[in-house]
Protein backbone atom coordinates (compact mmCIF):
# COMPACT_ATOMS: atom_id res chain seq x y z
CA UNK A 1 0.00 0.00 0.00
CA UNK A 2 3.00 2.22 0.75
CA UNK A 3 4.66 1.65 -2.50
CA UNK A 4 1.30 2.78 -4.03
CA UNK A 5 1.52 6.25 -2.38
CA UNK A 6 5.03 6.22 -2.92
CA UNK A 7 3.86 6.42 -6.82
CA UNK A 8 1.13 8.62 -6.00
CA UNK A 9 3.08 11.06 -4.17
CA UNK A 10 5.84 11.19 -7.18
CA UNK A 11 2.56 11.54 -9.79
CA UNK A 12 1.98 14.85 -7.93
CA UNK A 13 5.69 16.16 -8.18
CA UNK A 14 5.61 14.77 -12.13
CA UNK A 15 2.80 17.17 -12.51
CA UNK A 16 3.90 19.95 -10.44
CA UNK A 17 6.99 20.01 -12.81
CA UNK A 18 4.99 21.56 -15.36
CA UNK A 19 1.92 23.55 -13.32
CA UNK A 20 1.07 26.20 -16.23
CA UNK A 21 0.59 23.23 -18.23
CA UNK A 22 -1.34 21.12 -15.44
CA UNK A 23 -3.49 24.13 -14.70
CA UNK A 24 -4.29 24.56 -18.17
CA UNK A 25 -5.65 21.16 -19.05
CA UNK A 26 -7.59 21.03 -15.86
CA UNK A 27 -9.44 24.51 -16.32
CA UNK A 28 -10.44 23.05 -20.28
CA UNK A 29 -11.12 19.91 -19.23
CA UNK A 30 -13.54 21.31 -16.08
CA UNK A 31 -15.12 23.29 -18.61
CA UNK A 32 -15.74 20.71 -20.50
CA UNK A 33 -17.40 18.29 -18.92
CA UNK A 34 -19.34 21.15 -17.10
CA UNK A 35 -20.98 21.92 -20.49
CA UNK A 36 -21.84 18.42 -20.85
CA UNK A 37 -22.93 18.11 -17.20
CA UNK A 38 -25.01 21.00 -17.41
CA UNK A 39 -26.82 19.88 -21.07
CA UNK A 40 -27.66 16.48 -19.72
CA UNK A 41 -28.44 17.61 -16.29
CA UNK A 42 -30.74 20.69 -17.35
CA UNK A 43 -32.33 18.01 -20.29
CA UNK A 44 -33.76 15.53 -17.29
CA UNK A 45 -34.76 17.94 -15.01
CA UNK A 46 -37.05 19.25 -17.47
CA UNK A 47 -37.88 15.59 -19.09
CA UNK A 48 -38.79 15.05 -15.42
CA UNK A 49 -40.85 18.24 -15.33
CA UNK A 50 -43.00 17.39 -18.38
CA UNK A 51 -43.41 13.92 -17.41
CA UNK A 52 -44.32 14.71 -13.66
CA UNK A 53 -47.02 17.20 -14.94
CA UNK A 54 -48.83 15.54 -18.22
CA UNK A 55 -48.72 12.22 -16.41
CA UNK A 56 -52.22 13.69 -15.19
CA UNK A 57 -52.91 14.20 -19.28
CA UNK A 58 -55.95 13.09 -21.02
CA UNK A 59 -55.74 8.68 -21.59
CA UNK A 60 -57.20 9.27 -25.19
CA UNK A 61 -57.71 12.69 -27.19
CA UNK A 62 -60.56 11.47 -29.94
CA UNK A 63 -59.54 14.30 -32.97
CA UNK A 64 -61.72 14.54 -36.23
CA UNK A 65 -59.34 15.10 -39.46
CA UNK A 66 -60.28 15.84 -42.97
CA UNK A 67 -58.28 16.42 -46.06
CA UNK A 68 -55.32 16.64 -43.70
CA UNK A 69 -56.58 19.19 -41.24
CA UNK A 70 -58.01 18.87 -37.47
CA UNK A 71 -61.44 19.67 -38.23
CA UNK A 72 -64.18 20.11 -35.55
CA UNK A 73 -65.77 16.50 -33.88
CA UNK A 74 -69.70 16.13 -33.66
CA UNK A 75 -70.47 15.99 -29.98
CA UNK A 76 -72.78 12.92 -30.48
CA UNK A 77 -69.78 10.66 -30.92
CA UNK A 78 -68.98 11.39 -27.20
CA UNK A 79 -72.43 9.26 -26.03
CA UNK A 80 -71.44 6.07 -28.48
CA UNK A 81 -67.82 6.42 -27.33
CA UNK A 82 -69.13 6.04 -23.43
CA UNK A 83 -71.14 3.00 -24.71
CA UNK A 84 -67.61 1.29 -25.42
CA UNK A 85 -66.77 -1.30 -22.93
CA UNK A 86 -64.21 -0.25 -20.26
CA UNK A 87 -64.68 3.44 -20.89
CA UNK A 88 -64.92 5.96 -18.32
CA UNK A 89 -65.55 9.54 -18.21
CA UNK A 90 -65.87 11.14 -22.04
CA UNK A 91 -65.63 15.01 -22.20
CA UNK A 92 -66.17 16.60 -25.34
CA UNK A 93 -63.91 19.57 -25.07
CA UNK A 94 -63.98 23.16 -26.73
CA UNK A 95 -60.73 25.00 -27.18
CA UNK A 96 -58.91 26.96 -29.87
CA UNK A 97 -55.97 29.27 -30.83
CA UNK A 98 -56.00 33.23 -31.08
CA UNK A 99 -53.47 35.94 -32.58
CA UNK A 100 -53.06 38.61 -30.52
CA UNK A 101 -51.68 41.04 -32.08
CA UNK A 102 -50.52 43.68 -29.50
CA UNK A 103 -48.39 40.95 -27.81
CA UNK A 104 -47.79 39.19 -31.03
CA UNK A 105 -48.73 35.52 -29.49
CA UNK A 106 -50.88 33.17 -30.53
CA UNK A 107 -52.93 32.78 -26.96
CA UNK A 108 -54.66 29.32 -26.45
CA UNK A 109 -58.43 29.81 -25.51
CA UNK A 110 -59.92 27.12 -23.49
CA UNK A 111 -63.40 26.22 -22.51
CA UNK A 112 -64.10 25.42 -18.72
CA UNK A 113 -66.88 25.51 -16.30
CA UNK A 114 -64.56 25.85 -13.44
CA UNK A 115 -60.88 26.00 -12.50
CA UNK A 116 -58.89 24.58 -9.96
CA UNK A 117 -58.67 27.18 -7.07
CA UNK A 118 -55.34 26.12 -5.97
CA UNK A 119 -53.96 27.27 -9.06
CA UNK A 120 -54.85 30.42 -9.07
CA UNK A 121 -53.92 34.19 -7.36
CA UNK A 122 -56.82 35.91 -6.75
CA UNK A 123 -56.91 39.89 -5.99
CA UNK A 124 -59.26 41.55 -3.72
CA UNK A 125 -62.67 41.95 -5.44
CA UNK A 126 -61.99 38.26 -7.39
CA UNK A 127 -63.48 35.26 -6.86
CA UNK A 128 -63.40 33.40 -4.17
CA UNK A 129 -64.40 30.22 -5.59
CA UNK A 130 -63.58 28.00 -8.31
CA UNK A 131 -66.67 28.81 -10.97
CA UNK A 132 -66.43 30.31 -13.77
CA UNK A 133 -69.34 32.41 -14.92
CA UNK A 134 -70.69 34.13 -17.96
CA UNK A 135 -68.62 37.10 -19.11
CA UNK A 136 -65.33 36.12 -16.74
CA UNK A 137 -62.14 34.57 -17.78
CA UNK A 138 -58.56 33.30 -16.24
CA UNK A 139 -55.69 34.22 -17.71
CA UNK A 140 -52.37 32.96 -16.85
CA UNK A 141 -49.63 35.25 -15.83
CA UNK A 142 -46.96 35.48 -18.53
CA UNK A 143 -50.56 37.24 -20.68
CA UNK A 144 -51.78 38.87 -17.37
CA UNK A 145 -48.08 40.61 -17.40
CA UNK A 146 -47.52 41.13 -21.04
CA UNK A 147 -50.72 42.55 -21.31
CA UNK A 148 -51.07 44.65 -17.78
CA UNK A 149 -54.16 42.55 -16.54
CA UNK A 150 -55.15 42.14 -13.41
CA UNK A 151 -58.00 40.80 -11.76
CA UNK A 152 -60.74 42.68 -12.33
CA UNK A 153 -59.66 44.18 -15.92
CA UNK A 154 -61.49 43.67 -19.14
CA UNK A 155 -59.42 41.48 -21.80
CA UNK A 156 -61.20 42.27 -25.07
CA UNK A 157 -61.80 39.60 -27.16
CA UNK A 158 -62.52 39.50 -31.07
CA UNK A 159 -65.68 37.26 -32.19
CA UNK A 160 -65.85 34.89 -35.33
CA UNK A 161 -68.65 37.56 -36.05
CA UNK A 162 -66.71 40.42 -35.80
CA UNK A 163 -68.35 41.58 -32.75
CA UNK A 164 -66.23 42.63 -29.66
CA UNK A 165 -66.44 40.49 -26.13
CA UNK A 166 -64.65 41.99 -23.05
CA UNK A 167 -64.78 39.10 -20.55
CA UNK A 168 -63.86 40.63 -17.05
CA UNK A 169 -60.36 38.93 -15.48
CA UNK A 170 -61.27 37.02 -12.69
CA UNK A 171 -58.73 35.34 -11.84
CA UNK A 172 -54.98 34.95 -12.64
CA UNK A 173 -53.00 31.90 -12.65
CA UNK A 174 -49.90 31.24 -10.43
CA UNK A 175 -46.82 31.90 -11.86
CA UNK A 176 -46.09 28.35 -10.55
CA UNK A 177 -48.30 26.70 -12.89
CA UNK A 178 -46.54 29.21 -15.99
CA UNK A 179 -45.45 26.53 -17.46
CA UNK A 180 -48.97 25.12 -18.27
CA UNK A 181 -50.95 28.33 -18.14
CA UNK A 182 -48.56 30.90 -19.14
CA UNK A 183 -49.99 32.20 -22.54
CA UNK A 184 -53.71 30.47 -21.11
CA UNK A 185 -57.19 32.15 -21.54
CA UNK A 186 -60.19 30.15 -19.60
CA UNK A 187 -63.85 30.80 -20.20
CA UNK A 188 -66.69 29.46 -19.65
CA UNK A 189 -67.45 26.41 -22.84
CA UNK A 190 -70.51 28.45 -24.11
CA UNK A 191 -68.38 31.72 -24.11
CA UNK A 192 -65.92 30.13 -25.94
CA UNK A 193 -68.50 28.44 -28.32
CA UNK A 194 -69.33 32.32 -29.38
CA UNK A 195 -66.10 33.55 -29.62
CA UNK A 196 -64.99 31.03 -31.78
CA UNK A 197 -68.49 30.93 -33.66
CA UNK A 198 -68.72 27.13 -32.66
CA UNK A 199 -71.85 25.34 -32.76
CA UNK A 200 -73.70 23.35 -29.67
CA UNK A 201 -73.41 19.94 -31.53
CA UNK A 202 -69.86 20.35 -32.33
CA UNK A 203 -66.44 20.39 -30.27
CA UNK A 204 -63.13 20.55 -30.74
CA UNK A 205 -62.14 17.50 -29.44
CA UNK A 206 -63.09 14.51 -27.22
CA UNK A 207 -61.13 13.16 -23.84
CA UNK A 208 -62.06 10.09 -22.97
CA UNK A 209 -60.75 7.73 -19.50
CA UNK A 210 -60.27 4.17 -19.64
CA UNK A 211 -60.19 2.69 -16.53
CA UNK A 212 -57.58 -0.10 -17.13
CA UNK A 213 -54.89 1.21 -18.58
CA UNK A 214 -53.71 -1.81 -20.33
CA UNK A 215 -56.80 -1.25 -22.32
CA UNK A 216 -56.09 1.98 -23.59
CA UNK A 217 -54.64 0.60 -26.89
CA UNK A 218 -57.93 -1.46 -27.63
CA UNK A 219 -60.00 1.21 -26.53
CA UNK A 220 -58.35 3.97 -28.81
CA UNK A 221 -58.36 1.23 -31.87
CA UNK A 222 -62.39 0.33 -31.50
CA UNK A 223 -62.73 4.12 -32.13
CA UNK A 224 -60.53 4.84 -35.01
CA UNK A 225 -62.05 1.70 -36.51
CA UNK A 226 -65.82 2.87 -35.51
CA UNK A 227 -64.81 6.30 -37.20
CA UNK A 228 -61.96 6.16 -39.77
CA UNK A 229 -61.66 10.11 -40.06
CA UNK A 230 -60.54 10.27 -36.54
CA UNK A 231 -56.92 10.57 -35.08
CA UNK A 232 -56.65 9.12 -31.20
CA UNK A 233 -53.92 10.68 -29.32
CA UNK A 234 -52.42 8.44 -25.81
CA UNK A 235 -51.44 9.84 -22.68
CA UNK A 236 -48.15 7.59 -23.81
CA UNK A 237 -48.09 9.41 -27.52
CA UNK A 238 -47.82 12.38 -25.52
CA UNK A 239 -45.59 11.51 -22.78
CA UNK A 240 -43.06 10.38 -25.89
CA UNK A 241 -43.56 13.14 -27.59
CA UNK A 242 -42.14 15.72 -25.03
CA UNK A 243 -39.20 12.93 -24.04
CA UNK A 244 -38.23 13.17 -27.82
CA UNK A 245 -38.91 17.15 -27.54
CA UNK A 246 -36.25 17.12 -25.18
CA UNK A 247 -34.08 14.84 -26.90
CA UNK A 248 -33.84 16.85 -29.91
CA UNK A 249 -33.22 19.87 -28.39
CA UNK A 250 -30.43 18.54 -26.17
CA UNK A 251 -29.00 16.93 -29.74
CA UNK A 252 -28.94 20.52 -31.23
CA UNK A 253 -27.04 21.71 -28.67
CA UNK A 254 -24.92 18.58 -28.48
CA UNK A 255 -23.98 19.25 -32.07
CA UNK A 256 -23.38 22.68 -31.35
CA UNK A 257 -21.25 21.40 -28.52
CA UNK A 258 -19.33 18.98 -30.90
CA UNK A 259 -16.43 21.87 -31.44
CA UNK A 260 -15.40 21.71 -27.97
CA UNK A 261 -15.56 17.69 -27.93
CA UNK A 262 -13.17 17.72 -31.04
CA UNK A 263 -11.08 20.06 -29.21
CA UNK A 264 -10.53 18.07 -26.80
CA UNK A 265 -10.21 15.22 -28.77
CA UNK A 266 -7.27 16.96 -30.60
CA UNK A 267 -5.88 17.60 -27.35
CA UNK A 268 -6.09 13.85 -26.01
CA UNK A 269 -4.74 12.90 -29.48
CA UNK A 270 -1.93 15.28 -28.95
CA UNK A 271 -1.20 13.32 -25.50
CA UNK A 272 -1.41 10.17 -27.54
CA UNK A 273 0.77 10.42 -30.29
CA UNK A 274 3.61 10.67 -28.28
CA UNK A 275 5.20 11.65 -25.44
CA UNK A 276 7.44 15.39 -25.25
CA UNK A 277 11.24 14.79 -24.79
CA UNK A 278 11.34 14.73 -20.81
CA UNK A 279 8.52 12.64 -20.37
CA UNK A 280 10.77 10.02 -22.13
CA UNK A 281 13.55 10.55 -20.38
CA UNK A 282 12.21 10.67 -17.07
CA UNK A 283 10.80 7.19 -17.83
CA UNK A 284 14.40 5.75 -19.18
CA UNK A 285 15.85 7.25 -15.48
CA UNK A 286 12.85 5.69 -13.50
CA UNK A 287 13.70 2.35 -15.33
CA UNK A 288 17.49 2.55 -14.75
CA UNK A 289 17.04 2.97 -11.87
CA UNK A 290 14.94 0.08 -10.92
CA UNK A 291 11.32 0.98 -11.51
CA UNK A 292 9.65 -1.52 -13.13
CA UNK A 293 7.31 -1.38 -16.17
CA UNK A 294 4.44 -1.90 -14.29
CA UNK A 295 5.47 0.73 -11.90
CA UNK A 296 5.84 3.22 -14.76
CA UNK A 297 2.29 2.85 -15.79
CA UNK A 298 0.71 2.86 -12.61
CA UNK A 299 2.88 6.97 -12.21
CA UNK A 300 1.28 7.71 -15.81
CA UNK A 301 -2.30 5.81 -14.21
CA UNK A 302 -2.17 8.02 -11.56
CA UNK A 303 -1.28 11.28 -13.59
CA UNK A 304 -3.98 10.96 -15.71
CA UNK A 305 -6.32 9.84 -13.14
CA UNK A 306 -5.60 12.60 -10.41
CA UNK A 307 -6.17 15.19 -13.49
CA UNK A 308 -9.60 13.60 -14.76
CA UNK A 309 -10.92 13.08 -11.51
CA UNK A 310 -10.39 16.81 -10.25
CA UNK A 311 -11.38 18.20 -13.80
CA UNK A 312 -14.97 15.82 -13.92
CA UNK A 313 -15.59 16.39 -10.13
CA UNK A 314 -14.62 20.46 -10.86
CA UNK A 315 -17.03 20.39 -13.75
CA UNK A 316 -19.90 18.42 -12.15
CA UNK A 317 -19.42 21.39 -9.63
CA UNK A 318 -19.96 23.86 -12.24
CA UNK A 319 -22.80 22.25 -14.01
CA UNK A 320 -24.77 21.48 -10.70
CA UNK A 321 -23.87 25.62 -10.16
CA UNK A 322 -25.25 26.51 -13.33
CA UNK A 323 -28.50 24.43 -13.19
CA UNK A 324 -29.38 24.99 -9.89
CA UNK A 325 -28.54 28.64 -9.46
CA UNK A 326 -28.13 30.11 -12.55
CA UNK A 327 -31.46 28.09 -13.99
CA UNK A 328 -28.87 26.78 -16.70
CA UNK A 329 -29.00 29.99 -18.07
CA UNK A 330 -26.78 28.82 -20.97
CA UNK A 331 -29.53 26.53 -22.39
CA UNK A 332 -32.55 27.38 -21.67
CA UNK A 333 -33.24 29.60 -24.30
CA UNK A 334 -33.12 26.45 -26.94
CA UNK A 335 -34.32 23.55 -24.26
CA UNK A 336 -37.01 25.01 -23.07
CA UNK A 337 -37.64 27.09 -27.08
CA UNK A 338 -38.22 30.26 -28.37
CA UNK A 339 -41.13 32.07 -27.57
CA UNK A 340 -43.44 35.39 -27.36
CA UNK A 341 -44.04 34.91 -24.00
CA UNK A 342 -41.63 33.01 -22.37
CA UNK A 343 -42.65 30.56 -18.74
CA UNK A 344 -39.99 30.66 -15.99
CA UNK A 345 -39.97 27.37 -14.38
CA UNK A 346 -37.37 26.59 -11.99
CA UNK A 347 -35.57 23.34 -12.48
CA UNK A 348 -33.51 20.85 -10.13
CA UNK A 349 -30.38 19.55 -11.02
CA UNK A 350 -30.76 15.76 -9.59
CA UNK A 351 -27.41 14.21 -10.15
CA UNK A 352 -27.44 10.83 -11.30
CA UNK A 353 -25.76 7.72 -11.85
CA UNK A 354 -26.34 8.30 -15.68
CA UNK A 355 -24.97 11.76 -15.85
CA UNK A 356 -21.81 10.76 -13.78
CA UNK A 357 -21.37 7.60 -16.44
CA UNK A 358 -21.43 9.45 -19.39
CA UNK A 359 -18.92 12.39 -18.32
CA UNK A 360 -16.94 9.81 -17.87
CA UNK A 361 -17.24 7.86 -20.56
CA UNK A 362 -16.85 10.57 -22.79
CA UNK A 363 -13.81 12.60 -21.21
CA UNK A 364 -12.06 10.53 -18.32
CA UNK A 365 -11.80 7.33 -19.93
CA UNK A 366 -10.13 8.75 -23.24
CA UNK A 367 -7.73 11.02 -21.45
CA UNK A 368 -6.77 8.33 -19.18
CA UNK A 369 -6.00 6.23 -21.97
CA UNK A 370 -4.22 8.66 -23.95
CA UNK A 371 -1.74 8.72 -21.14
CA UNK A 372 -1.41 5.35 -20.80
CA UNK A 373 -1.19 4.42 -24.04
CA UNK A 374 3.23 6.06 -25.09
CA UNK A 375 4.14 5.82 -21.60
CA UNK A 376 3.32 1.90 -22.27
CA UNK A 377 5.53 2.20 -25.28
CA UNK A 378 8.38 4.36 -23.60
CA UNK A 379 7.73 2.07 -20.37
CA UNK A 380 8.46 -1.45 -22.08
CA UNK A 381 11.89 -0.32 -23.84
CA UNK A 382 15.32 -0.84 -22.90
CA UNK A 383 15.99 1.92 -19.97
CA UNK A 384 19.64 2.53 -22.30
CA UNK A 385 17.56 2.81 -24.95
CA UNK A 386 14.99 5.28 -24.02
CA UNK A 387 17.78 7.32 -22.71
CA UNK A 388 19.89 7.43 -25.84
CA UNK A 389 17.29 8.10 -28.09
CA UNK B 1 12.16 3.93 -3.67
CA UNK B 2 12.79 6.45 -1.10
CA UNK B 3 11.69 5.98 2.33
CA UNK B 4 11.01 9.67 2.92
CA UNK B 5 7.23 10.15 4.12
CA UNK B 6 4.73 10.96 1.70
CA UNK B 7 4.48 14.48 0.90
CA UNK B 8 2.09 17.65 2.25
CA UNK B 9 1.21 18.19 -0.96
CA UNK B 10 -0.01 14.96 -2.15
CA UNK B 11 -2.07 15.10 1.71
CA UNK B 12 -3.52 18.40 0.21
CA UNK B 13 -4.50 16.83 -3.10
CA UNK B 14 -6.40 14.01 -1.80
CA UNK B 15 -8.02 16.36 0.86
CA UNK B 16 -9.08 19.00 -1.85
CA UNK B 17 -10.31 16.25 -3.80
CA UNK B 18 -12.55 14.65 -1.52
CA UNK B 19 -13.72 18.70 -0.39
CA UNK B 20 -14.55 18.75 -3.91
CA UNK B 21 -16.15 15.54 -4.22
CA UNK B 22 -18.19 16.51 -0.82
CA UNK B 23 -19.18 19.59 -2.47
CA UNK B 24 -20.28 17.81 -5.74
CA UNK B 25 -22.64 15.53 -3.39
CA UNK B 26 -23.57 18.80 -1.56
CA UNK B 27 -24.62 20.73 -3.71
CA UNK B 28 -27.21 18.11 -5.07
CA UNK B 29 -28.88 18.08 -1.41
CA UNK B 30 -30.26 21.98 -2.55
CA UNK B 31 -32.03 20.33 -5.77
CA UNK B 32 -33.66 17.59 -3.18
CA UNK B 33 -35.35 20.55 -1.21
CA UNK B 34 -36.07 22.35 -3.92
CA UNK B 35 -37.73 19.47 -5.04
CA UNK B 36 -39.53 18.56 -1.81
CA UNK B 37 -40.35 22.52 -1.47
CA UNK B 38 -42.11 22.62 -5.40
CA UNK B 39 -44.42 19.30 -4.33
CA UNK B 40 -47.30 21.64 -3.26
CA UNK B 41 -46.80 23.30 -6.82
CA UNK B 42 -46.47 19.99 -8.60
CA UNK B 43 -49.57 18.93 -6.67
CA UNK B 44 -51.70 21.96 -7.76
CA UNK B 45 -50.52 21.45 -11.35
CA UNK B 46 -51.19 17.91 -11.69
CA UNK B 47 -54.97 18.71 -10.35
CA UNK B 48 -54.92 21.71 -13.30
CA UNK B 49 -53.80 19.14 -15.69
CA UNK B 50 -56.33 16.80 -14.48
CA UNK B 51 -59.18 19.26 -14.28
CA UNK B 52 -58.45 20.76 -17.44
CA UNK B 53 -57.68 18.04 -19.52
CA UNK B 54 -54.30 20.05 -20.51
CA UNK B 55 -52.09 17.99 -23.42
CA UNK B 56 -48.78 20.18 -23.38
CA UNK B 57 -46.69 22.72 -21.96
CA UNK B 58 -46.97 26.19 -22.28
CA UNK B 59 -43.40 26.19 -23.94
CA UNK B 60 -43.77 28.07 -27.20
CA UNK B 61 -46.49 29.80 -28.13
CA UNK B 62 -45.99 31.08 -31.58
CA UNK B 63 -47.87 28.83 -33.60
CA UNK B 64 -50.54 25.47 -33.06
CA UNK B 65 -48.08 23.22 -33.61
CA UNK B 66 -45.17 24.29 -31.59
CA UNK B 67 -47.53 25.16 -29.05
CA UNK B 68 -49.37 21.62 -28.77
CA UNK B 69 -47.15 19.47 -30.36
CA UNK B 70 -48.77 16.51 -29.19
CA UNK B 71 -51.60 17.37 -31.05
CA UNK B 72 -50.33 18.14 -34.21
CA UNK B 73 -49.69 16.01 -37.05
CA UNK B 74 -46.44 15.77 -39.61
CA UNK B 75 -47.63 18.22 -42.00
CA UNK B 76 -49.00 20.55 -39.82
CA UNK B 77 -45.44 22.92 -39.99
CA UNK B 78 -46.64 23.13 -43.93
CA UNK B 79 -50.00 23.63 -44.53
CA UNK B 80 -49.95 26.95 -44.98
CA UNK B 81 -50.11 26.71 -48.64
CA UNK B 82 -48.69 24.00 -51.35
CA UNK B 83 -44.33 23.49 -51.12
CA UNK B 84 -44.97 25.53 -47.86
CA UNK B 85 -41.66 25.13 -45.87
CA UNK B 86 -41.52 25.73 -41.95
CA UNK B 87 -41.28 29.61 -41.60
CA UNK B 88 -41.71 29.35 -37.19
CA UNK B 89 -38.37 29.77 -34.84
CA UNK B 90 -39.62 27.52 -32.10
CA UNK B 91 -40.20 25.07 -35.61
CA UNK B 92 -36.42 24.73 -35.15
CA UNK B 93 -36.59 23.31 -31.84
CA UNK B 94 -39.90 21.24 -31.86
CA UNK B 95 -39.40 17.93 -33.51
CA UNK B 96 -42.84 16.64 -34.55
CA UNK B 97 -44.78 14.09 -32.33
CA UNK B 98 -43.13 10.79 -31.75
CA UNK B 99 -46.02 8.67 -33.06
CA UNK B 100 -47.58 11.02 -35.84
CA UNK B 101 -47.52 10.25 -39.48
CA UNK B 102 -50.05 6.90 -41.02
CA UNK B 103 -50.27 4.04 -38.79
CA UNK B 104 -48.78 0.58 -40.65
CA UNK B 105 -51.76 -1.72 -41.44
CA UNK B 106 -52.90 -3.61 -37.99
CA UNK B 107 -50.76 -1.55 -35.47
CA UNK B 108 -52.29 -1.21 -32.28
CA UNK B 109 -52.12 2.59 -32.15
CA UNK B 110 -51.42 4.79 -34.51
CA UNK B 111 -51.29 8.16 -35.78
CA UNK B 112 -53.16 10.07 -38.56
CA UNK B 113 -55.10 7.78 -40.33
Amino acid sequence: MNRHFRVFDFAIAALRRNPIKTLVVVAVYSLLVGILASLLLYLNACRRESRSLLVESPEIVVQRVRGGRHELIPIDRADVIREIRGVGVVTPRVWGYSFDPPTGATLTFWGADSVPGDSLEFAAGGLDHQGLEHGCCVVGAGLADLRFLGTGDRFPIRRADGTLFAPRVAGVFTAASGLLTNDLVVLPTDDLRRVFGIDDNLCTDITVGVHNPNEVDNVAGKIRERWPDTRTITRAQILRTYDALFDWRGGLWASILLTCVAAFAILVWDKASGLTEEEVRTIGLLKAIGWKSREVMELKLFEGGIVSIFSLVTGIILAEVHVLWFDGFIFDRVIKGWSVMFPSFPVSAALDASTLLICTALTVVPYTTASLIPSWRAAVMDPDTVLRT
Amino acid sequence: MSTRPVGILTVMTVIVMAVEAAIAIALAVPATARDLGRQQSWSANRNLVRELGLTDLALSCGTSYTRHPSQADLFAPHNEHPAAIEHFPAGSVVQPPADAGPAPPGAPNGGTP
